[in-house]
């Protein structure tokens, strides 16, 4: 008997000094993860006039609140120059990924997509360090009033690969980005 | 099941000279279940080299021989090979049970140096010949050679087990008296043990179970090493193995002792080291997807007649490549991969082992001391167990310079457990336990589920009367448990949780036992199960199968109801195992589409998924049927089928293994000099469309087709001085097939894995030592 109390003595003292051995650490999510929050396109006239900023804007990342998403508001018959500017609002300062996604300019690519009827037609989009676009830079016309949509995707080439002929959908890169964006014409 | 059966002894070790030699050994064979003799058993005795066989009644006899410590090394055609020590210091009787096969769930069972279970469930397992077989393959690959075991895929490398239909936190895994506490919710995260360390796989469904919890809905895996051994031997063994497919090549080895200078102490060092590149397709390479692993498990243990204290530690690290091709940015990225018949180019045939981004890396500790008191017929344990579950994923990022994990889970568990087994007499036995566990789980990077902190009671009983021919087993579990969690988001407060759960375990089986045939066996457990964290508070985005998921803090537990009848006939050359389960469960935890509530994002609208209850039956059977067609010649039959009906949408569940088929023939040459124990074995695997979905549930692509496998394996034992070497060649997937199985994630994308030639080697060395 004198074994048997013994074992059990013992793990019940065992028992306690695990049961109070409970560390704790605090660590905040989201710490060195590549977020996309916010993407913001800044049109800026051709010939001179004020910048406009309309965004896509989600600073709680995935889940939690709807993202705010503006519409495009732009002027008839105006040719604009847009440029891109996409940040991660999670981080403390704000970080700006533009600076990643131009040094990795040959694995991305932002695609254009306004629907038909929007009378938006974007082109010259700036290229990468290979001359293939990569889209930071654009320019945007349009044309008689109208209301429509913008789709804007962002493509991340994972293997390389990158093209000059490669579709919004090619399968060898996936969605970083995909926003669409109401656009009026007034 | 005449000379189906053959029986090498292996004679070494000690002489002593100057001895009379006139000792003998005598020896019986017998089936381990239903007690008949078995005849033309072939007994080989070393290294005099004197061959006996069996006679009508199971007997063999060896005589004039010298005093010393012998071993006998006990093997069987198609299945099982058994060291056993013989020390002659007199006339010496041996009680050999071997059963006749591997697919039926009994093995070869050599007196007194077995893991018994005390179990009358339902109870597969895979042991001996069968489970070396399968030592080369991943846990849940070696698991599913089971019926009724599938598996829950993400490529060919990561698996996790089905059994019956459920899998993750619905499934106990046992691994050497411990409950694995890993990562299991997560349908990509296998479980951490290396089967190179492993002495049998048991899948059960009954009273047993409640010795580990009382939430088993699915049912419990037990893996267990080899018992230390305690008979003054040295023993190691090596194991290679070489992979055409992705090039893996494979090496363990184990070294044991009992030394003869401390006889109540022994040891066993055990290590695996696996690298693979990536594994091939019919028709093209998938990148990405090689693996390299390294497992380390020590043991130790001191035994006295009535006491016995054990210590065990294993490591399971592994690092495995997730196919690139497989990153998928959002819903329409899975769409457009669905629309290609084959992934881009830039995804595919590089022929390396280096393995990029994304991946996983996890490392899994398991230290665990055990004691026993023996006082009579009563016995007392305790047991103390600390894992430490490390698990880093490491997905596609923009800048190049980023070096950490994307996330980062860490879950440490410490367990305590006393019982005691008593036996009124041979009739009446039964177990009192009480077990405690405290865990805490540490995250961070991307969330997915919060910190948590864990406490959990349990207290069980469990009885067993055997009258006769009939056995009766039943018990009762309690748990109760207290989660507390945390979450600390960006920028703002922390999100505090706190729940608590009581949990009840119950089971009952009666057991009737016919001579001469076999046995039938009516079970019924009650399983309660509380839900996890990741089901009551993950949320984020799945990317696999580009879903959000919401967890829900208002789930309650599961409640299941499980019965089970088993037979297993064994009547001439006929062994026939049929099992017919029925599992119906109240409360159970799904992920409810809210087609109406997409999640926009900034890489698109999602479709939503939140954990909801529903009422679910999940009902089946497995079946095997094994015949000796010919003296050489047998015939091993398995189906397994299985069903998810949810009840209250009426309707079938989503991801249900499809039915599956293996006929195996396996052909027994005789012995050619030096070569023994010749087999040849051709397996044909057929897997049916699974057509039972769910409508509800927009599935993007309707389950893979049916598909046919043939499997072709030869083996050998060649004696090199007087020790066994075994050769295996296995071949999967002879005619490269292309095909994919609606349980792996890549059938979205990819083919599953193409022919596969695997060439192992297996040395077991017995050193002879002088007194």
């Amino acid at each position: 008997m004198q074994t048997i109390k013994r074992i059990i003595k013992t793990g019940f003292l065992l028992l306690i000094v695990t049961a109070l051995t409970q560390c704790k650490k605090t660590v905040e999510e989201n710490n060195d993860n590549e977020i996309i929050t916010t993407v913001e396109l800044h049109f800026t006239p051709q010939g001179g006039g004020t910048t406009k900023v309309f965004s896509f804007n989600d600073p709680d990342g995935d889940g939690g609140a709807n993202p705010a998403i503006d519409e495009i508001q732009l002027t008839p018959s105006t040719v604009y120059s847009v440029s891109l500017v996409l940040l991660d609002k999670t981080k403390n300062p704000v970080e700006n990924i533009n600076e990643e996604i131009e040094a990795e300019g040959q694995d991305h690519r932002f695609y254009f997509e306004p629907s038909s009827g929007s009378n938006i037609t974007v082109s010259n989009l700036s290229n990468d360090a290979n001359g293939i676009p990569l889209g930071l830079q654009s320019a945007w016309t349009t044309g008689a009033a109208a209301t429509g949509t913008l789709k804007l995707t962002l493509r991340h080439y994972e293997s390389g690969g990158k093209a000059l002929a490669d579709p919004v959908n090619s399968n060898k890169s996936a969605s970083d980005v995909e926003v669409t964006f109401a656009t009026r014409i007034q | 099941m005449r000379s189906f059966l053959y029986v090498i002894a292996l004679l070494a070790v000690t002489k002593l000279g100057a001895q009379p030699c006139n000792f003998s050994i005598k020896g019986h064979v017998q089936d381990s279940v239903y007690k008949t003799n078995l005849t033309n058993a072939t007994v080989v005795l070393m290294p005099d080299k004197k061959i006996l066989v069996t006679n009508s009644k199971g007997d063999f006899e060896f005589s004039g021989l010298c005093r010393g410590n012998y071993t006998l090394l006990v093997s069987h055609a198609s299945c099982d090979s058994v060291l056993l020590a013989v020390n002659v210091d007199k006339n010496i009787h041996v009680d050999v049970y071997l059963s006749h096969y591997t697919g039926i769930m009994q093995n070869v069972n050599v007196v007194a140096s077995t893991n018994k279970l005390n179990n009358n469930g339902m109870a597969k397992i895979i042991k001996g010949e069968s489970l070396q077989e399968v030592k080369t393959l991943s846990f849940s690959e070696a698991l599913s050679n089971l019926s009724g075991v599938n598996m829950l895929q993400t490529g060919a490398t990561i698996a996790k087990p089905v059994v019956h239909g459920l899998h993750g936190n619905r499934l106990l895994i046992v691994n050497n008296g411990v409950r694995q506490q890993g990562q299991q919710w997560g349908t990509e995260h296998a479980p951490e043990i290396d089967v190179f360390g492993l002495d049998e796989m048991l899948v059960i469904k009954g009273a047993e179970e409640l010795k580990y919890g009382s939430d088993a809905i699915g049912g419990t895996i037990i893996v267990s090493p080899k018992l230390l051994n305690y008979a003054g031997k040295t023993v190691a063994e090596i194991n290679a193995g070489y992979f055409t497919n992705n090039q893996q090549h494979t090496v363990s080895a184990m070294f044991e002792q009992n030394p003869v200078k401390f006889k109540s102490f022994s040891y066993r060092v055990q290590g695996t080291l696996k690298k693979a590149a990536n594994y091939t397709t019919p028709n093209y390479r998938l990148n990405n997807t090689a693996f390299a692993e390294a497992d380390l498990s020590v043991s130790a243990g001191w035994k006295k007649t009535n006491k016995e204290a054990q210590f065990f530690y294993s490591l399971f690290s592994n690092k495995a490549g997730v196919f690139s091709g497989s990153h998928l940015g959002n819903l329409t990225d899975l769409l457009n991969a669905i629309k290609e018949t084959r992934p881009a180019d830039v995804f595919l045939n590089e022929k390396t082992y280096s393995i990029a981004r994304p991946y996983q890396q996890t490392s899994h500790h398991l230290a665990r001391f055990k004691a026993n008191v023996n006082k009579g017929t009563n016995k007392f344990y305790i047991q103390l167990a600390t894992q430490l579950n490390n698990r880093t994923e490491f997905d596609v990022t923009r800048s190049a310079s980023a070096k950490g994990p994307q996330m980062q889970l860490q879950l440490l568990s410490i367990n305590e457990d006393m019982g005691w087994d008593y036996a009124i007499d041979n009739h009446f036995k039964g177990t009192l336990g009480i077990a405690a566990m405290q865990q805490n789980n540490v995250v961070s990077g991307t969330y997915l589920i919060p910190n948590f902190n864990l406490q959990s009671y349990g207290v069980f009983f469990i009885k067993k009367i055997d009258f006769q021919r009939w056995e009766f087993h039943a018990g009762l579990r309690s748990d109760y448990k207290h989660l507390s969690t945390t979450r600390y988001p960006y920028n703002s407060e922390p999100v505090k949780h706190q729940f608590n759960f009581l949990t009840v375990g119950a089971a009952g089986n009666i057991l009737y036992k016919i001579p001469g045939w076999g046995k039938i066996n009516l079970g019924t457990t009650y399983a309660t199960r509380s839900p996890h964290v990741d089901e009551l508070l993950s949320s984020g985005v799945h990317h696999g199968i580009a879903a959000y998921e919401e967890g829900n803090i208002y789930l309650k537990p599961e409640r299941s109801l499980y019965t089970t009848l088993n037979a297993v006939i064994q009547r001439n050359r006929v062994a026939v195992d049929i099992n017919l389960y029925n599992n119906h469960v109240n409360n159970f935890i799904y992920r409810q589409p809210m087609p109406d509530e997409p999640v926009l994002t900034v890489r698109g609208a999602f479709p939503k998924f939140v954990y909801n209850q529903t009422n679910a039956t999940l009902y089946g059977a497995d079946v095997d049927i094994d015949v000796q067609v010919l003296k050489k010649l047998s015939s091993f039959s398995k189906l397994s089928i299985v069903r998810g009906w949810n009840t209250v949408a009426d309707e079938w569940m989503l991801n249900m293994p499809a039915d599956r088929f293996t006929q195996r023939i396996s052909y027994q040459f005789g012995d050619k000099r030096k070569f023994t124990k010749n087999t040849l074995a051709a397996e044909v695997v057929y897997v049916a469309q699974q057509k039972r979905i769910p409508v509800s549930l927009t599935d993007y692509k309707v389950p893979p087709d049916a598909f046919t496998l043939i499997n072709m394996q030869a083996g050998t034992t060649i004696l090199v001085k007087n020790n066994p070497v075994i050769l295996m060649l296995i071949c999967k997937n002879v005619l490269n097939t292309s095909y994919r199985e609606y349980l792996n994630s890549f059938r979205y994308f990819a083919d599953e894995i193409g022919r596969n030639v695997q060439v192992t080697v297996r040395v077991p060395l017995q050193f002879s030592l002088k007194k």
